[in-house]
């Protein structure tokens, strides 16, 4: 039978090409405007936390001093990335008067908004300037756009180095919870029986605790509360809902003949449930991670508020919120970082919800 | 270097239901030679797929093992695939041994092109780079004639027809040179030119590349045309055995017999309804005493059919059959 190959060009079905399944998503997910909106909305908040320096602070985003180039505005992400000369030559932090004092030759370039998310800006510490209100007097004006809170620090410096915070929470969380909740459901879902069981009721357990309570408890016992301390707590709370999600997709998926297949092909059981099951489960799994960066957002804010969250350095809109507890007249206080929470956590859900709809089949099918 | 690839000795599976043991696979001795396509025919229920998964050990709880050996010899070395360790048994799976399913449609990841999915094997089993095991994957496109291969490779499986499927799946049980094929009804879900193709591709194939074949179906035309030798498979039992010629020319068994008058015949003069066999496959759990195809019988004769189940005992040379009038049948 070994004659000459076959002609086979009638199974030839003109493909387009390739596309894939995510593509696919994002063709479907462009579709709705409002999600779109919403992404939008989480992207401009990334950049905003990506370049909050640059945005508002006291510290050059670039300078020359005595010759050489620095960025001191990377302090505000990380002290020790602000170079040690200006420790030694005594700036003190105030910049502008102290570039020119020292160093006749040095220029700078600024932040858009000159203000800090830490401290209170002094009179003349940009010339010209007065000194930040404090108080009930710092309503909301062309200098602080704002407001400022009762010492006197500008509020929308705050809010605009808050964003980094949020964010942060919302993903180092998230990927904690992820990860824990992906790997836990997997190892229930994909072996089954005694694993299954103790997971499955690991899951209920960590369930049962109200997570608010298991947060304060453990940040009563935790020493210094840093806010990488209350992300891990948040995190590690977080995972029952994707846990569960995974096990099912996992009990789905393993019966199927690709998995079957796989394993006919000498696939150990750690590459099918990682690489050939994950990737199918990961669209019903990556939903409610959207959903939950909103609500760690939300934990954070409510912790802060309650005065359990960062110490008073780290500026985050729950603690803003929390100083205008003591203040209630000062409303700037509470209506801009109120507000930034609201539309953050909206626009991740409308997000979690837009991808939802984008890889859900049965909700695909439902709108063609 | 053995004539025996393959040799199955006394295998029992069973399945531990709320019902209790079901034996699925009851005794079975089977033996590939290299090189050869062995045929494992029967109805649906009779225990040929979990012989086939056996062979693979993916047979998954409840089902289990529960006896008798399954000796695979490669070059270097024989072994028992029942009691070997799991990581030696990923090394022949894929690698010595390949499986065809019989779902081209969801038997490939829907999230992989095809591609990936040939390289993958190629390098789970061999060590070479991403780059070799794609122009290996390319290469074996070609091999199973796809058309089109460079444009293919990178197609997901939705974007291909059934017969392009199995043909990937082809490609990627024989992406590591096994020595032995597992089919398992390869072309029961294609329409029937489809099917035509796929099995010259398949006899194609082994005359070239020297894989023994263990072929799974219910379709005795398939069996007529590619296999050299036949298993009669019915109630988890084989019932006869024999070179392939032989058995169509001569069969022994009331089973094989029914089996092959109950295939349809092309002479249109001929109006008579087609023969069927009587009865119902019985299930597992309750299988008949005695000889277990005799309440479907026509030749059965009380009380030694009913009582004493029969033994595969060799009747003439490389003939086996399981039935204890064989020859007065024949007669």
């Amino acid at each position: 039978m070994s004659q000459e190959p076959m002609k086979v060009t009638a199974e030839i079905n003109a493909t387009n090409p390739s596309r894939g399944f995510w593509s696919d998503a994002w063709r479907r997910y462009r579709r709705r405007p409002i999600g779109m909106l919403a992404l939008g909305f989480v992207l401009f908040l990334t950049i905003v936390a990506l370049f909050a320096p640059a945005i508002a602070g006291t510290k050059p985003v670039i300078c020359s001093y005595k010759g050489k180039i620095y960025f001191p505005c990377l302090g505000y992400f990380n002290r020790s990335w602000e170079s040690p000369i200006f420790t030694k030559d005594k700036f003190r932090g105030t910049y502008p008067k102290n570039l020119k004092q020292k160093d006749p030759e040095s220029w700078a370039v600024w932040p858009l908004v000159f203000q800090d998310p830490y401290r209170r800006v002094r009179e003349n510490e940009w010339p010209g300037r007065r000194e930040n209100p404090s108080r009930d007097k710092g309503y909301p004006n062309r200098l602080n756009l704002f407001g400022t809170d009762q010492y006197g620090v500008d509020i929308f410096a705050k809010m605009v180095h808050g964003t980094t915070i949020a964010l942060l929470v919302g993903f180092v969380s998230m990927g904690l919870a992820g990860s824990i909740g992906v790997i836990v459901g997997a190892l229930g879902g994909y072996f089954g029986g005694w694993v299954d069981m103790i997971t499955s009721r690991l899951t209920e357990i960590v369930m049962c605790v109200p997570t608010l309570v298991l947060i304060l408890a453990l940040i009563a016992v935790v020493e210094k509360p840093t806010i990488w301390k209350t992300m891990a707590i948040i995190g590690a709370t977080g995972w029952t809902g994707i846990a569960r999600l995974t096990r099912a997709e996992f009990l789905r998926l393993r019966q199927t003949e690709f998995v079957m297949a796989a394993r006919a092909t000498g696939a150990g059981s750690l590459r099918i449930m990682f690489r050939h099951i994950l990737p199918n489960a990961l669209a019903p799994v990556l939903v409610p991670i959207t959903f939950g960066i909103a609500s760690a957002i939300l934990v954070e804010g409510s912790l802060s508020f309650l005065g359990f969250g960062p110490p008073p350095p780290t500026a985050s809109w729950g603690s803003v919120l929390n100083s205008a507890r003591s203040n209630l007249q000062l409303w700037w206080l509470v209506v801009f970082p109120g507000t930034g929470i609201f539309f953050t956590v909206l626009a991740y859900n409308l997000v979690g919800e837009g991808l939802q709809e984008a890889t859900d089949p049965r909700l695909r099918e439902a709108k063609k | 270097m053995a004539a025996q690839l393959l040799e199955i000795k006394n295998l029992v599976t069973a399945f531990h239901t709320s019902e209790g043991r079901v034996p699925a696979v009851d005794g079975v001795s089977l033996s590939i030679k290299r090189g050869r396509t062995l045929g494992l025919v029967g109805e649906s229920g009779c225990g040929k797929s979990v012989t086939a998964m056996s062979i693979l050990r993916l047979v998954s709880s409840p089902g289990r093992i529960e006896s008798g050996s399954i000796t695979f010899t490669t070059e270097s070395e024989s072994i028992d695939l029942v009691t070997a360790a799991e990581k030696q048994l990923r090394k022949v799976r894929g690698g010595c041994i390949g499986m065809i399913f019989q779902e081209p449609m969801t038997s490939l990841n829907p999230v992989f092109t095809v591609g990936d999915q040939i390289a993958e094997v190629v390098q789970l089993h061999q060590k070479v780079s991403r780059a070799e095991a794609r122009s290996r994957a390319l290469e074996m496109l070609h091999l199973v004639r796809v058309a089109d291969p460079e444009q293919r490779l990178d197609a997901y499986p939705h974007q291909l027809s059934g017969g392009m499927r199995q043909r990937v799946m082809i490609a990627i049980a024989l992406a590591c040179e096994p020595d032995l094929i597992i089919a398992d009804e390869p072309t029961t879900a294609l329409d029937v030119t489809i099917q035509a193709q796929i099995l010259e591709l398949l006899e194609d194939l082994r005359s070239r590349l020297g894989t023994a074949t263990l072929l799974i179906t219910h379709d005795l035309g398939v069996v007529a045309e590619t296999c050299d030798d036949v298993a009669v498979m019915n109630a988890g039992r084989i019932v006869e055995q024999a070179p392939a010629v032989e058995l169509f020319s001569h069969p022994l068994h009331p089973y094989t017999k029914g089996l092959l008058q109950a295939r349809p015949n092309v002479d249109t003069r001929d109006r008579s309804p087609l023969a069927t066999i009587p009865g119902m496959v019985p299930a597992p759990q309750d299988f008949p005493s005695g000889c277990r195809f005799h309440p479907r019988c026509s030749y059965v004769r009380e009380p030694r059919c009913d009582a004493e189940p029969p033994t595969l005992r060799e009747v003439s040379s490389g003939h086996f059959v399981r039935c204890h009038f064989a020859e007065e049948i024949d007669s």
